[in-house]
């Protein structure tokens, strides 16, 4: 069969899409409102944000109900539109102690400064359906504020910053400090600009794994947790809360506050490093847009590890880790063998069958053979 | 706060409360100097080793106007062209020694704002800390 070059079907994509539309909008139910879903999903809206690399709630929301909740297709709607959008330029580094705190726990020290605060979380809910939740309304809301509030101890008050828990094993010196001389470095690599190379700057490893793909850094994080690796991790402190974005005034030169974004930030102690000095604890940093806690402790986990010095599993190689924990490029990649593959698989079916007729010639020549 | 700083409590202000302070330079002669654009600005952050990095983009948007010759600067998050506006408009006031009369107007309505701000943060926290833990030993221990 010879080489065909064929064209079409223009008209049935474009059905194609109606029809994807369409069956977000046939039933009866209410339209779904961008503010529903920016207050009511926020989580998938912070893992949208986060992975798509733009903070930015009401896109997220609006990527969210056009993708039909797909989160990697809303967060590459994302990423298309940052695309569109100039860059004004960057903030002033924040340091993240001066974090609004909204939650704040550790599983490494009981008594931390300013205590463990939960916060807003389903950790130690039971996971059952809550079957309350199909007759929502807003008087059993209205009743549910009432009763959240009334019973507010009357005394409660949280300091505006804490001060970091590894600061305690920092002042006992029982924290390695200095990066190696490959993860130093003089100016902050921006991975939207630059090409990524290996091994990376330290600060192009946390850009690109603070815009990676929840799922698959959790797996690889997984992985090492399992025995893949040689980590061993504790969860020195867990936050989320609010960082100021600031920006410098551009008459006053004075820091301005644009805004608040909402991260989460993750700091896992990991194995003794036995160096030239005595035993220290090793940190893992994780910090990405939102709330998103799995893919903070992953991300941590993931800076640990692609810190080894001798690599011995797929989470510890770099390479490998920020290769493939980018879920755009991934799910692109995954989503293009959608697309017509005929030439090339007729490619392969040819060679196929011109083996199998080669492979047939010689059994016939053998068989020749012994019947003589 | 000093006054100047005080634009920041535009960024949690209700809708309503920016159209109202817009009223507040309805005579006020300004010129815009860069009409409201979204944009991007790359949020950097310091890890605990001291490294900064970039966390990723804020939307936001970002407005200039002229007032008295010197110009005043607006830059909110998301898609808030109003909002950017207004803040420029506010930022170029209370840097102005001329303006007094205006300002006080407009530090009257940032001032009640700073209220609602305080009692809504008061609440908010309120809740937060009532998730604080209290650890108790247990027999024994």
């Amino acid at each position: 069969m010879g080489y065909v070059a064929v064209k079409g079907g223009n008209e049935a994509i474009e059905k194609a899409c109606q029809l994807f539309a369409y069956d977000r909008m046939k039933g009866s139910s209410h339209p779904l409102g961008v503010e529903q879903i920016k207050e009511q999903l926020y989580l998938a809206v912070d893992r949208v944000m986060g992975e798509g690399g733009l903070y930015a709630p009401d896109l997220a929301s609006l990527a969210i109900k056009q993708s039909a909740g797909d989160t990697f297709e809303a967060a590459f709607m994302l990423r298309a539109f940052r695309a569109t959008q100039q860059r004004l330029g960057y903030s002033l580094p924040i340091d993240t102690e001066k974090m609004r705190i909204v939650r704040r726990i550790s599983s490494a020290f009981k008594d931390v400064p300013g205590g463990q605060i939960l916060g807003a979380t389903s950790d130690y809910t039971l996971r059952l359906l809550d079957f309350d939740l199909l007759e929502d309304d807003e008087s059993r809301r209205q009743a549910f504020r009432e009763r959240l509030f009334s019973d507010l101890p009357a005394d409660t008050e949280i300091p505006a910053t804490f001060p970091k828990v590894i600061s305690i094993l920092r002042r006992e010196g029982l924290l390695t400090e200095a990066l190696t001389a490959g993860q130093q470095e003089a100016s902050v690599f921006d991975i939207t600009r630059q090409p990524l190379t290996f091994p990376a700057a330290r600060s192009a490893t946390l850009q690109a794994l603070a815009r990676g793909e929840t799922g698959g850094m959790l797996a690889l994080a997984y992985s090492s947790m399992r025995g893949y690796g040689n980590i061993h991790p504790t969860l020195g402190e867990l936050r989320v809360g609010y960082l100021p974005l600031t920006v410098r005034h551009p008459a006053t030169g004075e820091a301005y506050v644009v805004g608040e974004v909402k991260v989460t930030e993750a700091e896992v102690l990991a194995k003794m490093q036995a160096g030239d000095g005595p035993p220290k604890f090793s940190l893992g940093y994780g910090l990405c847009f939102g709330q998103n806690e799995i893919k903070a402790i992953s991300m941590a986990v993931l800076d640990r590890c692609t810190r080894t010095a001798n690599p011995s599993s797929p989470a510890e190689d770099q390479e490998f880790v920020l290769y493939h924990t980018d879920g755009i490029e991934a799910m692109g990649f995954c989503n293009h063998w959608k697309l017509p593959h005929y030439v090339d698989f007729l490619s392969d079916l040819d060679r196929l069958r011109k083996s199998q007729e080669l492979a047939q010639a010689g059994k016939d020549r053998e068989d020749d053979d012994v019947s003589a | 706060m000093n006054s100047s700083d005080m634009t920041v409590l535009m960024n949690t202000m209700a809708d309503e409360g920016i159209e109202q302070l817009l009223t507040l330079f309805a005579d006020v002669e300004l010129t815009v100097s860069l009409p409201p654009r979204t944009g991007l600005m790359m949020l950097t952050v310091q890890d605990s080793f001291g490294t900064d990095f970039h966390v990723g983009e804020v939307l936001v948007t970002e407005a200039r106007v002229l007032f008295h010759g010197s110009e005043g600067f607006g830059m909110v998050a998301g898609e808030a062209p109003r909002r950017a506006l207004a803040r420029a408009a506010a930022d170029a006031v209370l840097r102005c020694p001329e303006a007094t009369v205006i300002q006080k107007s407009l530090l009257s309505l940032l001032r009640q704002e700073e209220g609602l701000q305080a009692a809504r943060q008061a609440g908010q926290a309120a809740l937060i800390a009532a998730t604080k833990v209290n650890f108790d030993l247990m027999p024994g221990a």
